[in-house]
């Protein structure tokens, strides 16, 4: 026996839909809407049968699966209209829904290791609580999802992915592009398996409810393929799909058939939930849509004018970074440290680990060599209100979890409307100068800076790590934190200067200001990270060369960039030079100058120092020319 | 040697780029005490005194007379001699460089660029005398070479940003002996260029209206406490809430933009025997009557006893001159620097109580229209204080919204009683609710 209640709520599902594209041709929505008609049980199965407390992550076609889990009619409605009303407040529309412990996101793939961190936040507190990522057939071509299915059965995460398997990747027929079998996939990962269809609703209802309690009661993962099919198109109007093939499929549809059957009932709902559906309608007409001051507001320069002298440190800078790992893991129990080959006694490839897994072992998580899955897994435990903090072994590795960073971590706050923060801490060790050659020696900073709603801080050998990881332990949206490997192994103290005043403000991320002793200095040079030491190191050579007096401006946040200092030291020499470490073409250079050119009221000379446009060869002699060094400064001053 | 105070030129007046030294009170070198007056710098609307913060040895990098840039170093407080100066006196007596050495810090070594080195090593000069310095660059040694380099190289620049048009003095004055000439004060070439910014332009018109006052006096005057039979705290008083209805006439051109003014702060020219200077009268929109009155006795009374800050002087956003004590009868005010318009006053001299108002305004920014109009508002609000004679006391009412008592409102309507969004009685002034 089916109970009517998934009927009702299975033929909702369908009518809202139906009525996203009434509402689309009308040209009242703005952007594209996937249905999931004929695969609405799914929903009904899986989302339906969850506890509040449990969570889902869903794809671009997840209006089925957001309605069974949350019954938020009018949010959805409000969403696709628009409105400031709708669950993500119009920001997400279709695709990008949150609401409690619901989230759907548009990137195939990239939800898989977010769930899968999710979970691991349950499994973490303890509570029993389980969830649900939703995947399509098209979704077994990402290498993510294997990534997270070898994770989630190593570590027995309680996640079960549902795969709703509709034949086709968008309009790509299945046996194009998949081989093999799907459900050996998840059990050659040993992950169990389940499998239904979402014609046989008693059966799909029954198997859902099973796989659900084997999750929670034996908190490993599962994968349960439900062979459904769509009968629309995957968004509008891309249907090449065979007519006949449509309607043997419409055929076997459960609510079409329930129609044929039983007429009176059938209309009887039916007009129940269109009177609801219009009701909303009517409603939701009248809601407002967000105004920009809602959803966006500029971020400031500093007026600080608060400076005093550097502390100088006699440790050395991976030390004191471990030093903050041991002191936070014990201070705040939500701290979780997640990297490849970190545990101790080996620590991680520069050891900023160690020891950290002996004195936390439950919360310190050496993952396979799967940077997708990591930096996911990472995002997801942040959503859940964890503070963890992914190392990626060396900076170059750091294009593997752009996905994560771009498509996840700086949109979730703002695409759900302030409903979501993302917290993650993203570090990398960055830079060359050790002979490691092209794929472990180049500086990728310039990738990682410009990204919406991420903070961007590079440490440097002047300022105490431990300072500056103690703010970003306490920010509330993702930072990307860039080391330096040869600054893992400097004192500060070994920088002191005998004719210049090394100063740093009192922001949270400072800004450290080098200025002769007495002279007036007439030329700016501006840099961060790796740079500040060598620089500083031939500050007088630079002077004997030039014959022109410095002031060095070192900045601990790349992006967003405080350029008050820099304004204010300019303003002097009228002349800047920004050094990095990365190729200068479209670098950070490039953006510091056409903001200080922008933001100043004056003129100035600039020019951009950095590697020459090519990998970073291994062979020394050809490694120092190709990164800049204090000759290349030296003649670019001097040329100038 | 420590740096205990670096003297730079403020930033007083955004439209002081240059300021003038008046008195340097020491003499390089001298124990100063902290609290000392060091020096003092003219404005174009007042004179700033420079106190020593730290007891020390002062040094001046500025002579008497010098027009000096906005943030200049031009002192300096030092917690011994100051070499450098000592430096450029003493080459130029005698031989005696060599001997010329004081302790300096110990920490701080003196590195010469390879340019420096070179120009050292071809003038045969001791590396020692630059001692004091951090870092030797070839301009510290041609300024050593040549003392007088660095402050010419200022000079000219300042000169030829001060003078445009370079030849014009030639032309006029091309038989001296016929004239005598005395060189304009800087207050007052500053005058002229304040005034010069606005009328430069050309395009500004002025409009008269004769306003008369029938019994004015006999009313206002019991208000006042200081300027009674004066027309000017009235005239303030009511202008200052005039233009918030008026915006263009509390702006000024700049560029081709308007920049209109959020605040009213009203200046008043006054000229009491010791230069013409504009005091303001800050957010004058938000006093009353009394309090414009006060705040005015203030400003006078700074002015004679030529205590007038910045403050007092900067910012003025409609700037009133009243002539008519003066028994001018009829004149056309020049309008401000960074001003729409100023308001006239004179006095008929036929002792009717009629006053001639005159308003001048900056045709870029505003028209005829618009000033006729504020003229004759301000006119019928002129004369309403003489339509009816108050015969009944008056209670402590205050209007809700600018917190007006009604003992200031002299205005034909009084206060209406309102009630507000809580539910409660209140008072409101007719500028309230008319004009806001």
């Amino acid at each position: 026996m089916i109970n009517h209640r998934n009927i009702k709520e299975a033929l909702l599902i369908r009518r809202v839909e139906e009525t996203f594209l009434q509402l689309f041709s009308k040209g009242r929505l703005n952007g594209t809407v996937h249905t999931c008609v004929g695969q609405e049980f799914s929903a009904v199965a899986f989302a339906g049968q969850l506890k509040k407390s449990d969570f889902i992550f869903s794809n671009h076609r997840c209006h089925g699966h957001y309605l069974s889990f949350t019954k938020d009619c009018y949010g959805l409605i409000a969403e696709l209209m628009g409105k400031k009303t709708g669950t993500s407040g119009g920001v997400g529309s279709s695709q990008h829904l949150c609401n409690n412990n619901f989230f759907s996101n548009g990137i195939q793939g990239g939800i898989v290791p977010v769930a899968a961190g999710y979970a691991l936040a349950n499994k973490l507190q303890k509570n029993g609580n389980i969830g649900v990522v939703f995947i399509g057939d098209g979704t077994l071509g990402e290498g993510v999802l294997y990534e997270t299915m070898n994770i989630i059965s190593k570590w027995d995460i309680p996640l079960m992915i549902v795969c709703e398997n509709n034949f086709y990747a968008q309009s790509t027929p299945q046996h194009v592009n998949l081989s093999g079998d799907i459900l050996k996939r998840a059990e050659a990962f040993d992950i169990k398996t389940f499998k239904s269809n979402t014609w046989d609703v008693e059966n799909i209802i029954k198997n859902a409810e099973q796989s659900i309690d084997y999750v929670r009661t034996s908190g490993k993962p599962c994968f349960h393929l439900v062979d459904t099919y769509r009968l629309n198109a995957h968004s509008k109007g891309d249907d090449d799909r065979d007519a006949e093939e449509i309607q043997k499929y419409r055929d076997k549809d459960f609510l079409i058939q329930f129609e044929k059957g039983d007429k009176e009932t059938y209309a009887k709902y039916l007009v129940q939930i269109n009177e609801k559906i219009d009701s909303v309608l009517s409603q939701v007409e009248n809601d407002t849509e967000l105004s920009i001051n809602e959803y966006y507001s500029e971020i400031k320069d500093s007026e600080t004018s608060d400076w005093s002298d550097v502390k100088y440190e006699d440790k050395r800078q991976v030390d004191l970074i471990n030093q903050f790992f041991i002191d936070m893991m014990s201070k705040d129990e939500k701290t979780v440290f997640l990297g490849e080959d970190i545990l101790s006694p080996y620590g991680g490839a520069f050891k900023v680990a160690k020891n950290l897994s002996f004195k936390y072992p439950e919360r310190v998580f050496s993952t396979p060599i799967s940077e997708g899955a990591l930096a996911g897994i990472s995002n997801g435990l942040a959503l859940a209100g964890f503070k963890p903090y992914a190392e990626i072994m060396f900076g170059d590795f750091v294009t593997l979890v752009m996905d994560q960073i771009i498509n996840h971590a700086s949109k979730f706050h703002h695409m759900y409307n302030g409903k979501a923060l993302c917290p993650v801490v993203l570090r990398t060790p960055m830079g060359g100068k050790r002979g490691y050659g092209p794929t472990h020696s180049q500086t990728m900073d310039k990738f990682l800076v410009g990204i919406d709603n991420i903070t961007t801080v590079a440490l440097n050998a002047l300022i105490n790590p431990i300072e500056l990881y103690t703010a970003i332990h306490s920010e509330k949206h993702p930072v990307i934190v860039i080391e330096n490997k040869v600054d893992y192994g400097r004192k500060s103290s070994s920088l002191r200067l005998k004719n210049f005043n090394i100063q740093r403000n009192a922001e949270k991320y400072p800004v450290i200001k080098i200025s002769p002793y007495s002279s007036n200095p007439d030329i700016t040079i501006v840099t961060y990270g790796g740079n500040a030491a060598w620089i500083i190191e031939n500050l007088n050579k630079l002077i004997i060369e030039t014959d022109r007096i410095p002031e060095v401006i070192v900045l601990t946040k790349i992006h967003p960039v405080d350029y008050t200092e820099i304004i204010r030291s300019v303003q002097n020499t009228k002349e800047l030079y920004f050094v990095e470490e990365g190729s200068k073409y479209n670098g950070i250079g490039s953006e510091v100058i056409a903001g200080v050119v922008e933001k100043a009221t004056f003129s100035i000379k600039a020019k951009r120092i950095g590697a020459l446009p090519v990998p970073i060869p291994a062979v020394k002699s050809l490694e120092e020319i190709v990164l800049p060094g204090i000759d290349t400064l030296i003649q670019a001053i001097i040329n100038k | 040697m420590t740096i205990l105070q670096k003297i730079t030129v403020p930033h007083e007046s955004v439209n002081d780029q240059y300021l003038t030294v008046i008195t340097l009170c020491f003499k390089s070198g001298d124990i100063v005490k902290k609290n000392d007056i060091i020096l003092e710098l003219e404005t174009s609307k007042t004179l700033l005194t420079v106190e020593a913060q730290a007891d020390g040895f002062i040094s001046y990098f500025c002579d008497k007379g010098d027009e000096v840039a906005v943030n200049d170093l031009i002192a300096q407080i030092t917690d011994e001699p100051y070499l450098h100066e000592e430096l450029l006196v003493t080459t130029h007596e005698n031989d005696k460089k060599s001997e010329i050495k004081s302790e300096k810090r110990t920490d701080v070594e003196t590195i010469f660029s390879i340019k420096a080195m070179e120009i050292i090593a071809k003038e045969g000069i001791k590396k020692e005398l630059f001692n004091e310095f951090d870092f030797v660059t070839e301009t510290v040694v041609l300024d050593y070479l040549n003392p007088g380099r660095q402050r010419q190289k200022e000079k000219n620049e300042i000169a030829s940003q001060h003078s445009p048009k370079g030849s014009a003095r030639n032309d006029i004055f091309q038989n001296d002996e016929k004239i005598s000439i005395t060189k304009l004060s800087n207050a007052k070439k500053r005058e002229i260029e304040y005034l010069s910014s606005v009328q430069e332009a050309g395009l500004v018109s002025t409009i008269y209206i004769d306003v008369n006052l029938g019994s004015f006096f006999e009313l206002v005057n019991p208000q006042l406490e200081y300027f009674k039979e004066s027309i000017l705290p009235v005239v303030i008083y009511e202008s200052s809430r005039l233009l918030l209805k008026y915006p263009l006439l509390n702006a000024f051109y700049a560029n081709g933009e308007i920049a209109v003014y959020n605040n009213v702060n009203i200046g008043v020219a006054i000229d009491i025997d010791d230069g013409l200077k504009v005091v303001k009268i800050h957010s004058t929109n938000d006093l009353g009557l009394n309090s414009i009155e006060n705040k005015l006795m203030e400003l006078v009374e700074k002015y004679q006893d030529r205590k007038l800050e910045t403050v007092d002087l900067i910012d003025v956003t409609f700037t009133i001159t009243d002539l008519s004590s003066n028994g001018a009868y009829f004149f056309t005010p020049l309008i401000n620097k960074n001003n729409s318009a100023i308001l006239g006053i004179a006095n008929s001299n036929d002792h009717t109580n009629n006053v001639i108002l005159s308003l001048s305004f900056d045709h870029r920014v505003t028209e005829g229209k618009v000033a006729t109009n504020f003229l004759f508002e301000l006119k019928e609000r002129l004369i309403s204080y003489s339509l009816h004679k108050r015969d009944h006391d008056i209670r402590k009412v205050v209007c809700y919204k600018c917190m007006k008592p009604l003992n200031d409102d002299l205005g034909e309507i009084g206060f209406i009683k309102v009630v507000n969004a809580q539910g409660l009685d209140k008072f409101i002034c007719d500028t309230c609710l008319f004009y806001h």
